[in-house]
């Protein structure tokens, strides 16, 4: 594939962070590697990828999402508050709705700033607050439920071995993956985010992309809320709220610049791991949860450092250099 | 209607084309044909308006007034998208390619191919770019990051990408600016094959001697009028430097200095990072110095380095005979160097700050009592400028966007001449501003230089530069090209300092 390269060059170093810290975890507590505990990684690990790549898309095209928090807890509210009781349609039901709605209210974000033409921080900072106001209406306290086979389903196995939420993430991230590589809405992201007047200039019809890119931010915002639901067995308004400054702390260790045009979401496992980790490990090493946060701020000042190819410390350039040496040979003009 | 493809009906055709922009007629009725199989060079001076009437033509500016033909059909395109479509591609000076992405990409860039299934056909992509990179004798690898070329190969994949489209009139605007002569000659072989297919060329450059050599028809532009349009082979450089040049000189510049004292207040010596090549020269008292030449031959390197932004290394910069060190924009400031940028928009004002905020800005140290800003004094100084300037305004609160290009022009000068410099670099002082402010401005230099500040103008107005500047330095490709002085400062001796070839560049100032 064209995009080998560069992807190794981007992901080598967010998967090679990945693994020596998922080493150390183990090395400090035997119990990590047991298949108990990363069946809950797994779970734990999902909404945080799922909101990470909604993150991501909206990034690539030069923009950012701050109301994916607010879709995450409406959907999950929606989720929970549509009927429970196990039937065939109330299942589809709740396969169907929740989605639908984060992909209208990703859309209308898109709507007032690809045809507006308005900032993005601040539209979504502004419909976020809308969409939380209206689930607090929804449902003021947690609660609601959900229909007893998803709720056995989606944090469970498949055939009682596969662990759902490894086959979901795994599915997500492949399509998310794909549709960044090989479809021309993806490729017109990577376009619109490098450069819009070029893009623009090249045919490419950066309203209607811009608008499709919020839409796919508030699908895959849903499905974070759905799976949350479904884990917790029931919804909270504010649930999502950690997800909207995760969502780009994990996006960026994956290697997606936040400038646009560079990056993508296959680095989104191990960024999502790197992140989640870093607690994980803190808390094995008994340190108060004051310090995670120390911890977590630090890793995004790496993460940016891996990822900001212009920075004045390049690390990624050192990482890239060691990992991968790039081809020594320049082609040159006539033969 | 029966299509009729006969070598009469040209290409592309322009009439009475006009297009202004506020305080200047860049394009003034001007006629323009592309044939079939017909390489034709358009030159002029800088601001001569040969790029605008290349971006009328490819949709990119709107015409104020005249009609395109295109096969002999009317058209009117709203943006280069449709021009690009109609079958008209433009190689840019500025290359339109995201780095961050593959050079295939690039070059099918909003023209994906799609397998069945509709996703996106790599190995088709790969496949071509590489078939078209090949056609023009480049050997890329089409996976190859376009961050990872030299600019050489990079103006290569620029050209594929507009061939991709497979256009009929095809434009080059100064392709061969960033090519080395080996380089230009591949690129000429390979214009001459497109002109074989029946393609029309446009060509546009500085380098008449490329013009020459490559052009079989040229037409001349001069304050966005045509010359003339002839075959090649009547012109020489000669002619072609002087129908591009001999204009009437006006009467808007002030009286220069009558008799130059032979003191210097100033003197730079630096290497140009990117030619690599000393520059060095001095400036006396009471003198204006310009530096011109064609746009992008490291005067603005060379200009701002002196306010500490790079561009030159191993600066050595003495005012009134002592060295000072400029490492950053704070240090000159405080050595006395003030720059006044070119894109006063963006670069020199707060438009959303008021007159006297403005003006104000880079001096509030100077007037403070125990960190508290004296309002009173401030007020006075900026009452006295405003006055000096004859700037046009309400009130000294009024916000800086509501004023004219000419005034704000004004107020950036304004904001440097508070600060009292020393030395006073000003790029492109008069652009987009009308007569009577150019005039105010050309006498306000003048008034500084005789206040003994050095006074340094970058400009490509070839009028300025002869009727402000006592000296004038001429830069093409980082090189130091000419240092006139006095009755040698004409139209024709800058030309030719300009546009001389880099050979005898190399050969000349070794």
């Amino acid at each position: 594939m064209i995009e080998r390269q560069r992807d190794l060059r981007l992901y080598i170093p967010v998967y090679s962070i990945f693994i020596a810290i998922y080493v150390f975890a183990g090395i400090l507590e035997p119990t990590f590697f047991t298949w108990k505990n990363n069946a809950n990684l797994f779970t734990r690990i999902t909404p945080l990828i799922l909101a990470g790549m909604a993150q991501s898309f909206v990034l690539l095209s030069g923009g950012i999402d701050l109301s994916i928090g607010a879709i995450i807890g409406l959907s999950s509210a929606i989720a929970v508050s549509l009927p429970f009781v196990d039937t065939p349609l109330n299942v589809v039901m709740w396969v169907l709705i929740p989605p639908l709605l984060g992909l209208s209210l990703g859309l209308i974000n898109g709507v007032i700033i690809a045809k507006g033409g308005f900032n993005p921080l601040v539209v979504t900072l502004a419909t976020g607050a809308i969409w939380t106001g209206v689930t607090l209406f929804i449902m003021p306290v947690p609660g609601g439920s959900v229909s007893l086979s998803i709720a056995r389903t989606i944090p469970g196995t498949i055939f009682k071995v596969i662990p759902t939420p490894l086959v979901i993430f795994l599915v997500f991230v492949f399509i998310c993956h794909f549709i960044l590589r090989r479809t021309e809405f993806g490729r017109s992201i990577y376009a619109i985010g490098g450069n819009e007047s070029i893009a623009y200039e090249s045919g490419i019809p950066c309203t209607r992309v811009k608008i499709l890119v919020y839409g796919m931010s508030g699908l895959l915002a849903a499905f974070a809320g759905m799976f949350l639901s479904a884990w917790m067995f029931c919804a909270d308004a504010l649930i999502g709220d950690p997800y909207i400054l995760n969502s780009i702390a994990v996006a960026v260790i994956a290697g997606t610049a936040l400038e646009g045009g560079r990056g993508g979401v296959a680095g989104i496992i191990g960024g999502a791991y790197i992140f989640l980790l870093i607690s994980n490990i803190l808390n094995l090493l008994a340190i108060s949860s004051f310090y995670q946060f120390i911890a977590r701020g630090l890793v995004l000042i790496l993460a940016l450092s891996l990822t900001s190819s212009g920075a004045t410390l390049d690390i990624r350039g050192i990482l890239v250099r060691y990992f991968l040496p790039r081809r020594s040979s320049m082609s040159e003009i006539g033969k | 209607m029966e299509k009729t493809t006969s070598t009469e009906v040209p290409l592309a055709e322009m009439k009475e084309i006009v297009k202004s922009f506020p305080g200047t007629l860049a394009v003034d009725k001007v006629d323009f044909v592309c044939n079939k199989g017909e390489i034709k060079g358009l030159v002029g001076e800088n601001g001569a308006g040969k790029s605008t009437l290349i971006k009328v033509l490819a949709g990119i500016y709107p015409p104020d007034s005249g009609t395109i033909f295109r096969k002999g059909v009317k058209k009117r395109y709203r943006n280069y998208s449709e021009a690009r479509k109609d079958g008209i591609g433009v190689v840019y000076q500025n290359l339109s390619l995201l780095t961050e992405l593959s050079v295939a990409e690039n070059i099918y860039m909003g023209i994906w191919l799609k397998n069945r299934s509709g996703s996106i056909n790599w190995y088709e992509i790969r496949k071509r770019s590489k078939k078209i990179l090949d056609e023009i004798g480049v050997d890329i690898d089409p996976n190859e990051l376009v961050s990872t070329l030299p600019m050489a190969l990079r103006q290569m994949v620029e050209i594929a990408k507009v061939l991709a489209q497979n256009p009929e009139i095809i434009i080059f605007d100064e392709p061969t600016a960033p090519l080395s002569k080996e380089e230009v000659v591949e690129l000429f072989k390979m214009l001459a094959d497109l002109k074989d297919q029946g393609k029309g060329i446009i060509f546009i450059s500085h380098r008449l001697e490329e013009v020459l050599e490559i052009a079989d028809i040229i037409t001349v532009m001069k304050d966005g009028q045509e010359v003339i349009t002839e075959k090649t082979s009547f012109f020489n450089e000669d002619r072609l430097i002087s129908s591009m040049v001999g204009r009437e000189f006006s009467e808007i510049f002030p009286a220069k200095s009558k008799e130059v004292k032979e003191e210097e207040i100033f003197s730079f010596e630096g290497v140009v990072k990117t030619s690599n090549k000393k520059v060095a020269f001095s400036l006396s008292k009471g003198e204006v110095l310009g530096v011109g030449g064609l746009q992008g031959q490291g005067q603005i390197d060379l200009l701002e380095s002196m306010f500490g932004l790079g561009g030159c290394e191993d600066l050595r910069i003495k005012i009134l005979g002592k060295d000072v060190r400029v490492r950053d924009p704070f240090h000159a400031m405080n050595s006395g160097i003030s720059l006044i940028p070119e894109n006063r928009n963006e670069e020199g004002l707060f438009l959303i700050l008021s007159v006297g905020e403005n003006l104000v800005a880079s001096t509030i140290d100077k007037r403070q009592t125990l960190g508290v800003i004296q309002k009173g004094k401030e007020n006075g100084v900026v009452e006295d400028i405003v006055e000096r300037l004859s700037i046009r305004i309400k009130s000294i609160n009024q916000e800086a966007e509501s004023l004219s290009g000419g005034n704000l022009q004004k107020l950036v000068l304004g904001k440097w001449l508070i600060s009292d410099p020393r030395v006073i670099i000003m790029l492109e002082p008069t652009k987009g501003v009308d007569v009577a402010t150019k005039q105010q401005i050309y006498r306000l230099i003048r008034e500084l230089a005789d206040n003994n500040v050095a006074v340094i103008v970058y400009t490509s107005d070839m009028l300025e530069l002869i009727g402000v500047c006592d000296r004038v330095l001429i830069m093409n490709h980082g090189f130091l090209t000419a240092i006139l002085k006095g009755d040698d400062i004409t139209e024709e001796n800058i030309m030719k300092a300009s546009v001389r070839g880099i050979d005898m560049l190399e050969a000349g100032v070794q």
